[in-house]
């Protein structure tokens, strides 16, 4: 087993209720950005995005043990 | 007979206190709309080239658009305008105020003050008349105290646009200020006003411009004032409003710290909107709002200060202060001083590293709250180093010889995103109408989230596609672009409102070809003002800083990232592509044929030789 931690940023941490989480996950198996998202996330999809590792990512991206997953809104900048 | 529009322009000549009117048809507001567009078209044609912009002859232009001031979400906005005397290219900026619905009121949809008053006056219009009042007794006081005085004087009714010290004493960074918090005007438009001796304009009015549906109107304002708190980002958005992109950029590595020095600050959880929240007393904002993004907090003397992302980024992280009480403290005083918080925040942050490097003898340290407190009243009274600080971060640095830690482009300093490892943003900040501002192309977020290290011509067209609309089609309605950009209030509902304000049938589209005209008009009179000042016009002009191509990160999760020079060249031509100017940058003399500015291409020719 191992960790996988996803942060979420602003409108985001009201919607799923945290700003952080950890998620233990076997080193064995196969996931997606998708399989490890909160599927409360999914009818937000155009107004948010994700960075793994701080690299842009989409919901097929394959997530790993120890990768780092941030869930940002999109923000207009003032 | 126009609906939706006024009609009037008004234009006061304060040497010889004259006033006339200037009635325009329904061609010229289907051309520019209003706001930024009449003022680029207004400075254009009434402007003499290659003026002094403090001659009493520059142009003040303050102006609205068809539905500012009526209900509306965010309508409550109007532009301040000039010839910057911080970058001499176009200057503008806008404010939210109770003047753009009372200008509106008053029968104008826009104002133009030319000449100096012999001393210090102000001006209240109303009722169709315009009072010329003596501000000897204001002159020196800051915008909070003096909008009090006139508040107290004229009445609750009242939209009031002023300056303070700085724009008196025509600090370049001067802006116009109102309610105590609101300012616009970042290339030095308070230090315009400042030289015509002008302390003030005071408008009222009980008319509300015809409209051609005012019961379908304000049926779908309501709805779109509905639509607004049905969003899922509008409950955070009311806790922190733009507060929490600190925490966003901190998470992105583009928040500037260290004078853009690096892109993470290791105290940003001491000034983010968490914090901030912890402390919050309430939020305050522009009229016609309902989605405020003022949030304000007690400073660390107790008195109320407005707080937003770029002030806190620009006064905190940049400067190293991490006291979110003292950043209030700057803030504020920046506000009655009616100095622009963003370009106190880079002149600071300049100093501090120029002292760093031994360029001044000055000990200025970063963090250090006294002596940016100190050097920031320097600036406002123009003493010693702050004196020349006031003339801006270009004409500082090449006097001091730190050119290479000066971030501005054009002479007006960058806003509160580091671009190291962002070139499209550095693209938009190069291109950008006013110099380097976030107002115009906001392409940040959608490049961080398509990829920071690509230099593509997607890119190119998104800075193009964005510079349209925010810097197009919202400066001049004028209304606040935060609803849709924050929230995601579609952009249909500005058609829809614009259309059953003024009658008209248009798309999506005409709009955007409006703002693409703007777009080039303006440059077109950068270009202009450049030929006729002898500096002339070059493709290094919409570069971003040196800094971003010559000095890494060197730290956080883009360590050792820098631009490429080479490669941000090839994206500017993009760039120049899509919008069909030349290599050198200038409007091509087709592009200009194709938006209907025949006339501009005409001048244009006599001061420099246009690509066909």
């Amino acid at each position: 087993m191992g960790k996988i931690k996803i942060l979420y940023y602003g409108f985001v941490t009201e919607l799923v209720g945290k700003t952080f989480e950890e998620l233990d996950v076997s080193e064995e198996k196969t996931y997606t950005l998708k399989s490890i998202l909160n599927p409360i996330l999914l009818p937000h999809l155009g107004r948010i995005f994700f960075l793994v590792n701080d690299r842009p990512a989409e919901l097929e991206h394959p997530i790993r043990v120890g990768d780092e997953v941030k869930v940002l809104p999109h923000i207009g900048g003032g | 007979m126009l609906k939706g529009w006024n009609g009037r322009i008004l234009w006061i000549d304060l040497s010889n206190r004259k006033i006339k009117i200037h009635e325009y048809d329904g061609s010229f507001a289907q051309k520019y709309i209003g706001g930024r567009g009449f003022a680029a078209r207004i400075l254009w044609d009434y402007l003499p080239p290659g003026l002094d912009p403090f001659s009493p002859h520059n142009l003040l232009v303050i102006a609205t658009g068809p539905i500012t001031g009526l209900p509306g979400p965010s309508t409550g906005k109007l532009v301040v305008a000039a010839k910057s005397p911080l970058t001499h290219g176009y200057g503008d900026g806008n404010i939210g105020s109770l003047g753009a619905v009372y200008m509106r009121y008053a029968g104008y949809d826009a104002l133009v003050v030319t000449g100096k008053s012999e001393k210090p006056v102000y001006l209240h219009i109303y009722d169709g008349k315009v009072e010329f009042s003596p501000a000897e007794d204001l002159w020196g006081r800051d915008t909070f105290t003096s909008e009090r005085i006139l508040r107290k004087k004229h009445g609750r009714n009242t939209g009031i646009l002023l300056i303070g010290p700085a724009g008196e004493n025509k600090v370049k960074l001067a802006t116009v200020m109102s309610q105590e918090g609101r300012s616009g005007g970042r290339p030095g438009i308070g230090a315009v006003m400042g030289s015509k001796n002008l302390k003030a304009i005071v408008f009222s009015g009980d008319r509300l411009p015809e409209l051609h549906d005012p019961e379908e109107y304000k049926k779908l304002a309501a709805e779109a004032y509905a639509e607004i708190k049905k969003k899922p980002a509008y409950s955070f958005w009311m806790r922190q409003g733009t507060m929490s992109t600190i925490q966003w950029s901190q998470a992105n590595g583009v928040l500037p710290t260290y004078n853009f020095s690096e892109g993470v600050f290791e105290f940003s959880e001491n000034i983010d909107g968490n914090a901030m929240e912890r402390v919050k007393k309430g939020q305050r904002g522009c009229p016609n709002c309902n989605m405020p993004c003022g949030n304000y907090i007690l400073d660390d003397t107790g008195e109320i200060s407005e707080l937003d992302y770029e002030n806190v980024a620009m006064l905190g992280s940049n400067i190293g202060l991490n006291d979110l009480a003292k950043i209030a403290r700057l803030n504020r005083l920046a506000d009655m001083w009616g100095i622009d918080t963003i370009g106190l925040g880079a002149a600071l942050g300049f100093a501090a590293e120029a002292s760093q490097s031994k360029i001044i003898e000055e000990k200025i340290d970063f963090g250090d709250f006294n002596s940016m407190l100190e050097l920031s009243e320097d600036i406002v009274y123009r003493r010693g180093l702050g004196d020349l600080l006031a003339e801006g971060l270009e004409h500082a640095s090449l006097k001091l010889g730190g050119d290479e830690i000066a971030v501005h482009v054009k002479g007006l300093s960058v806003s509160a995103y580091d671009c190291h490892a962002a070139p499209a943003m550095a693209l938009s900040y190069g291109v950008s109408t006013v110099g380097a501002h976030h107002k115009d192309a906001w392409v940040i977020s959608w490049e961080v989230a398509h990829g920071r290290f690509e230099y593509t011509r997607q890119k190119a067209f998104r800075v193009f596609e964005l510079q349209r609309i925010r810097g197009g089609v919202f400066e001049m309605l004028v209304s606040c672009r935060l609803p849709w950009v924050e929230v995601s209030l579609e952009l249909d509902w500005y058609v829809r409102l614009f259309n059953l304000a003024t009658g008209l049938s248009w798309t999506w589209d005409d709009f955007l070809i409006a703002a693409e005209r703007v777009l080039t008009l303006i440059r077109a009179f950068w270009v202009r003002e450049f030929q006729a000042e002898g500096k002339g016009w070059h493709r290094g002009r919409d570069y971003p800083p040196k800094k971003w191509f010559t000095r890494p990160l060197t730290k956080g999760p883009f360590k050792g990232a820098r631009l490429d020079i080479d490669r941000y060249d090839e994206m500017l031509g993009a760039y120049y592509s899509y919008v069909g100017w030349d290599h050198r940058g200038i409007p091509r003399a087709s592009t200009l044929e194709r938006l209907g500015l025949t006339d501009v291409r005409k001048d244009l020719e006599s001061f420099i030789q246009l690509t066909y």
